[in-house]
């Protein structure tokens, strides 16, 4: 069924050669305003160098689903519990 | 404040498990944290893109007062504020901000940063007394809904279960009470929340469909705020609705723990507009656990969509913790799924997907209750899924462009692979004797 792609970064790959993400996971709001741990503002100036490299987006199109469900038609009706909706 | 933060690591059995597209609450948990700290490193760039513009002193100002609020909500409710914090619109919204380059225009919208915070606030129960600003005449609080007016500015007063908005220069207000999900109310639109969990249907956050809002060079139509679209609503949440229960339990009674898995990780479906040659449907990596679709024909096809979007958002926030493919990667390659060469990252996350599908309509095929016939076309479509499937393992390992972690990662997907041609019978491909890679060329 569906496809993928790649939206908007330029390049595959470009981005990985990026700054590893810190873990913040117990950071709270108030400490991170004042923080300045190198890795975090490593990271800040990477977002901020490349935003657009943090909006790749996938999208599929529906007509290879179509394709799919008319050679292997799956009745709708088998839903359990439900009729087709 | 200075600590020694270490990068997000990921243990080799969660690896592991995520690999084979089957995600348990463990792991779910540690996307969740990589999730959280990706929001928290765009926060910091907010604070960092406001000095780094020299924003006006009363704009500075502002965003101060905002952000004590998120303090404040967090501290209340940590666990709700991370999630509100989370919401995948807000990840466009901060997307969006920081790709303004002009101080006046960055500056203008931070404004937009209240609602945030006020949208926080509420699900925390944090009260607040905050004039927020509408822009096109909605005031946009993501993920709980839109107030809708003429006004520039408006007040906004919440306790721990109430929010009222007033209209600037207007004496009477509208009174909203917590979960602030019913509709009638003048000028409000909440989003609905679909049925059996904790997502919603987004059709209206300006930010919903990626950092652009619909109509503002965005690529998505998300076909929403027209007069028909408004008229067309209230017929497509209950189609939505409807088709969503079907499809959850259709997971459910197939495969349990991908239900559960879809139920975590899915916090928004965004309606797309039906158009000839558009997506069928969306993931954005700014903005994990967000699904952007178009309406599907049945229940079968909404489940194949949400387990096929979702691990678009796993392996989205998986490849920010841990690169899967080396940096300066070019060449291309050709794919079971579509006619033209992808590269190798898009290969990666169509092989997750197509190997989660494959093991979807394997496990439909065994449902119980299922007719012959339908036990049959699920089989079929879970050969055609593990069939493109193949050749794309052997593209993505005879690449050399994978560091070592992305081919941990693809040994991970063709063990799955493997696991299930031995379940079903389908011609497996053993490690070493992958069919022909199809390398295209460096572009």
């Amino acid at each position: 069924m569906p496809k993928q792609g790649r939206g908007t970064s330029p390049r595959a790959g470009e981005r990985r050669a990026g700054v590893p993400l810190p873990d913040l996971s117990g950071v709270h709001l108030h400490e991170l305003r004042a923080l300045d741990d190198p890795a975090l503002l490593d990271a800040v100036a990477e977002v901020l160098r490349r935003p657009q490299e943090f909006t790749e987006k996938w999208c599929a199109t529906d007509t290879d689903t179509a394709g799919n469900s008319s050679r292997h038609p799956v009745p709708a009706t088998q839903a359990p519990g439900r009729t087709a909706v | 404040m200075q600590l020694l933060t270490p990068a997000f690591g990921v243990p080799p059995h969660v690896f592991a498990s995520l690999s084979a597209t089957r995600a348990t609450p463990d792991d779910i948990r540690l996307l969740r944290a990589g999730l959280h700290s990706r929001r928290l490193v765009l926060l910091k760039s907010l604070l960092a893109q406001a000095d780094r513009h020299a924003v006006p002193q009363w704009a500075r100002q502002r965003l101060a007062r905002h952000w004590r609020l998120l303090e404040r909500a967090e501290a209340r409710d940590p666990a709700a504020a991370r999630d509100a914090l989370d919401y995948p619109a807000v990840g466009n919204w901060l997307l969006h901000a920081l790709s303004l380059t002009d101080r006046d225009a960055f500056a203008d919208f931070l404004a937009g940063f209240g609602a945030v915070a006020a949208a926080v606030a509420l699900r925390t129960g944090t009260g607040f007394r905050l004039t927020l600003e509408p822009r096109e005449g909605r005031l946009t609080l993501p993920g709980v809904g839109v107030y809708e007016t003429r006004s520039a500015r408006v007040r906004a007063v919440a306790g721990p279960r109430s929010l009222r908005l007033t209209p600037e220069h207007r004496r009477a207000g509208t009174l909203l009470r917590a979960p602030y999900s019913g509709a009638g109310a003048a000028g409000w639109r909440p989003l609905r929340r679909l049925p059996g969990g904790s997502a919603v249907l987004d059709d209206l956050d300006p930010h919903r469909a990626g950092p652009l809002p619909p109509g503002d060079g965005a690529a998505w139509d998300t076909g929403a705020g027209t007069p028909e679209a408004r008229a067309r609503d209230a017929l497509g949440d209950r189609v939505w609705r409807s088709r969503w229960s079907a499809a959850l339990t259709l997971l459910q009674s197939a495969d349990p723990e991908r239900a559960a898995e879809v139920s975590a990780l899915v916090r928004a479906v965004v309606p797309m507009a039906r158009r000839p040659g558009a997506p069928g449907s969306a993931t954005l990596r700014s903005a994990p656990g967000g699904l952007l679709a178009k309406l599907p024909c049945s229940a079968w096809e909404l489940a194949v969509v949400l387990v096929h979007e979702a691990q678009h958002s796993k392996l989205a926030v998986l490849t920010d913790l841990v690169p899967l493919v080396a940096p300066g990667s070019t060449a291309v390659h050709r794919v079971a799924w579509r006619p033209d060469p992808r590269p190798l990252d898009a290969v990666l996350h169509g092989t997750y997907a197509h190997l989660a599908l494959a093991d979807l309509w394997q496990r439909l095929s065994e449902r119980r209750g299922a007719t012959p016939s339908a036990r049959a076309a699920a089989r079929a479509r879970s050969a055609d899924y593990h069939g493109q499937v193949a050749p794309a393992l052997a593209a993505l390992r005879a690449s050399g462009e994978l560091t070592p972690a992305g081919a941990s990662f693809t040994e991970g997907m063709r063990r799955q692979h493997a696991r299930l041609a031995r379940r079903s019978g389908y011609s497996g491909y053993p490690q070493g004797s992958y069919p022909q890679a199809s390398h295209v060329a460096a572009s």
